[in-house]
């Protein structure tokens, strides 16, 4: 019993640790017929330099050395992979040793489902970055029954690399894969018609209505009801709601998100429900330049271009119109202290009332402070985040403050908004990481790569516009650009009303 | 009581498993590299991540002080570079479909600026974790930092560092 408990405890110990992996990961949905010959989408090839994550490799590493591949191919959809080396020449490629599923064939490597190994790979301080540059291979078909109906699989290559035994750096690559075209078969009697779209835009529509068969309201397991429409959808019979969720959110890129509950399908056949797109939503935000490093204004706007042009390709359903002030050297105390460091050595929100009170604070709307600090950016809905999930009550802050510092990436400040706009807390799903799923490293909420990022879920732009929590919920709602009563889907929920998190778009 | 006792050799655990006298496991070393790519790359930083770091007290320290004079290993770097490079192209070919999308800068100037970023994100982060370990082999290693040209960000870090140590 002892050693039960011992060995519990240092599961959850090694689980709490929010040290996650080596950072370099991608993920990626298909439906099958992408992914069999001739497999137009896998033409993508993922760079995975040679070498340690970390400049010294690890703590009591053997040094520099060779280093060895060790690659996984978890998959019965995808044939394997191809890698081939870049700075790697002719004489180098045949001195690896390579075993396993893995074969040389002229120029490249063949990987096939199971492990392999790549052992010899140089790795020298001072010399060129050798570049594996790994594509997936498709098979002519895929197995029968690989994809059950309205479910996905996930198949993965993984590679980790190593200086003698111990483990310096890895690479994770998902696929899901789901089946192709429509979920929904005919015979055809409703339609869902949408009006007003912009030319060259077209919408994404999430259902929840009653058929003959069931509820269609995404209740898990069952996925969501997504799909793409130009304006008119055809639809089987559906029926008054009875005890099913009705309802339809629309996202496109030049609407604000149509959310209308308690639509009013009848038995009837033959009806047709229509709904008009309303323009996108301005969103003002008032970006204080409390930093005077030369460039900084120019490079908040740089920030602010690229955050309306994420959340307009990501279907969001705003755009930011940025006014950007100086701070006079005066007030830069003031401002800098809203943010810092505890003494555990998290980043922090404080001191917030004298910044509000301030004339560089505007009330009910997004305000975001650039400092001249040494840290990336953080969101003030929650003043310290806690470290555990669920179970703990945070104090609330102001969701319309953000601080971005001087080692901010060029997705930062769209992070921290994405915050603002009610994803939170950050250790319970708010970043994608600390939610797991099928989110990879380019999701907009990742925080534990540098990397740039530039999708958000379905889940969460659902949220962005619809949260409603202790913090104050999205700010869009809060600031009175979207209409309340918002609706309480902390990240982790997924029932009828709240769709999954990482509830992929069609 | 049982249950305590095992808590606090759980806790325990990492330092036991990374004793001077010899080099770490290759688990331990492992777990101690992941923690401190955790810290350096955090971007809220708000989920204990320093925290993580400073379990494996002196152990890491020659990592930490690496990353100090080292910034982001070549690796990192070159990856880094890559998919800026990608995420460049991407917005490049934006631009051409949506007029009214402006490239900030030229891709060469947007790969230095955010690689640059990162690489003084690993040794403002370093500085921070040697500040919080503290000793006179980080204390060392921060006096010497400052006597070599940094990022004004970086130089403060390191500044402050010495500051909470002294």
């Amino acid at each position: 019993m002892r050693t039960a408990v011992c060995g519990l405890l240092l599961v959850l110990l090694g689980s709490a640790s929010p040290a996650r992996a080596f950072n370099h990961g991608l993920s990626e949905r298909f439906c099958l017929a992408d992914v069999v010959l001739p497999a137009t989408a896998l033409q993508k090839r993922a760079p995975v330099p040679v070498g340690c994550e970390l400049v010294d490799c690890c703590p009591g590493c053997p040094g520099a050395g060779p280093v060895e591949w060790r690659i996984a191919i978890d998959a019965k959809i995808l044939a394997g992979a191809e890698l081939r080396f870049e700075g790697l020449s002719a004489a180098d490629l045949k001195h690896l040793k390579v075993t396993g599923k893995a074969k040389r064939q002229g120029d490249r490597i063949v990987l096939r489902p199971g492990e392999s190994r790549i052992r010899g790979l140089p790795y020298k301080a001072g010399a060129p970055v050798v570049v594996g540059l790994l594509r997936p291979l498709a098979r002519k078909k895929a197995p029968a029954g690989a994809v059950p109906a309205r479910r996905s699989v996930t198949e993965q290559i993984s590679v980790r690399q190593f200086l003698g035994a111990s483990p310096v750096n890895g690479f994770k690559w998902k696929f899901a894969i789901r089946r192709c075209g429509p979920i929904v078969d005919p015979p055809f009697f409703d339609k869902l018609q949408i009006q007003g779209i912009a030319s060259g835009d077209d919408a994404v529509v999430m259902m929840d209505a009653r058929t003959q068969a069931q509820c269609r309201q995404g209740t898990p397991p069952d996925p969501d009801w997504t799909f793409r429409s130009t304006g008119e959808t055809l639809l089987p019979n559906l029926l008054s709601p009875g005890s099913c969720n009705s309802e339809i959110a629309i996202f496109s890129k030049k609407h604000a998100m149509k959310w209308e509950t308690g639509v009013p399908w009848t038995n009837n056949l033959g009806e047709v429900h229509a709904v008009t797109l309303d323009p996108l939503i301005d969103v003002p935000v008032h970006i204080w330049v409390a930093n005077q490093s030369a460039g900084v204004a120019a490079l908040a706007s740089a920030h602010m271009n690229r955050a309306t042009n994420l959340y307009q390709d990501n279907m969001v359903g705003v755009r930011f119109v940025p006014t950007v002030h100086p701070v006079p050297g005066s007030a830069e105390a003031t401002i800098n202290a809203g943010v810092g460091m505890d003494a555990s050595g998290d980043l922090v929100c404080q001191a917030l009332a004298p910044i509000r009170a301030s004339a560089f604070y505007t009330s009910g709307a997004l305000n975001v402070y650039y400092v001249n600090e040494g840290f990336t950016g953080r969101n003030c809905a929650i003043l310290q985040t806690p470290h555990s999930c669920p179970g703990s009550t945070f104090a609330a802050g102001d969701a319309n403050i953000t601080f971005v510092g001087t080692t901010a990436n060029d997705t930062t400040l769209a992070h921290e908004i994405g915050h603002a706009f009610g994803l939170r807390p950050a250790i319970c799903g708010g970043h994608a990481d600390s939610f797991g799923g099928s989110f990879g490293h380019d999701n907009l909420m990742w925080t534990g790569s540098a990397d740039p990022r530039s999708t958000f879920s379905l889940g969460q732009v659902f949220r962005m516009n619809t949260h409603a929590d202790q913090w104050g919920g999205t700010m869009l709602i809060q600031n009175g650009q979207r209409p309340a009563p918002g609706r309480p889907c902390r990240p982790q929920d997924a029932s009828a009303l709240c769709p999954l998190l990482d509830a992929p778009w069609p | 009581m049982r249950i305590f006792r095992s808590l606090a050799l759980a806790v325990a655990l990492p330092s036991v498993g990374m004793a001077q006298s010899s080099p770490p496991p290759p688990a331990a070393s492992e777990r101690a590299a992941r923690a401190l790519s955790a810290w350096y790359e955090c971007q809220d930083c708000d989920a204990g991540e320093l925290n993580a770091v400073t379990r494996y007290g002196e152990r890491v320290v020659p990592s930490l002080i690496a990353a100090l004079n080292g910034g982001a290993s070549p690796a990192r770097r070159e990856g880094l570079r890559r998919s800026l490079g990608a995420a460049y192209d991407q917005m490049a070919e934006q631009a051409q479909r949506y007029p009214e999308r402006v490239l900030p800068e030229s891709r060469s100037d947007y790969i230095e600026r955010y690689a640059g970023n990162l690489d003084a994100q690993y040794r403002i982060r370093a500085a921070q974790a040697l500040a919080a370990l503290g000793g006179p082999q980080a204390a060392g290693a921060l006096e010497a930092a400052l006597a070599k040209p940094q990022r004004d960000d970086v130089r403060r870090a390191v500044e402050r560092s010495l500051q909470k140590i002294k």
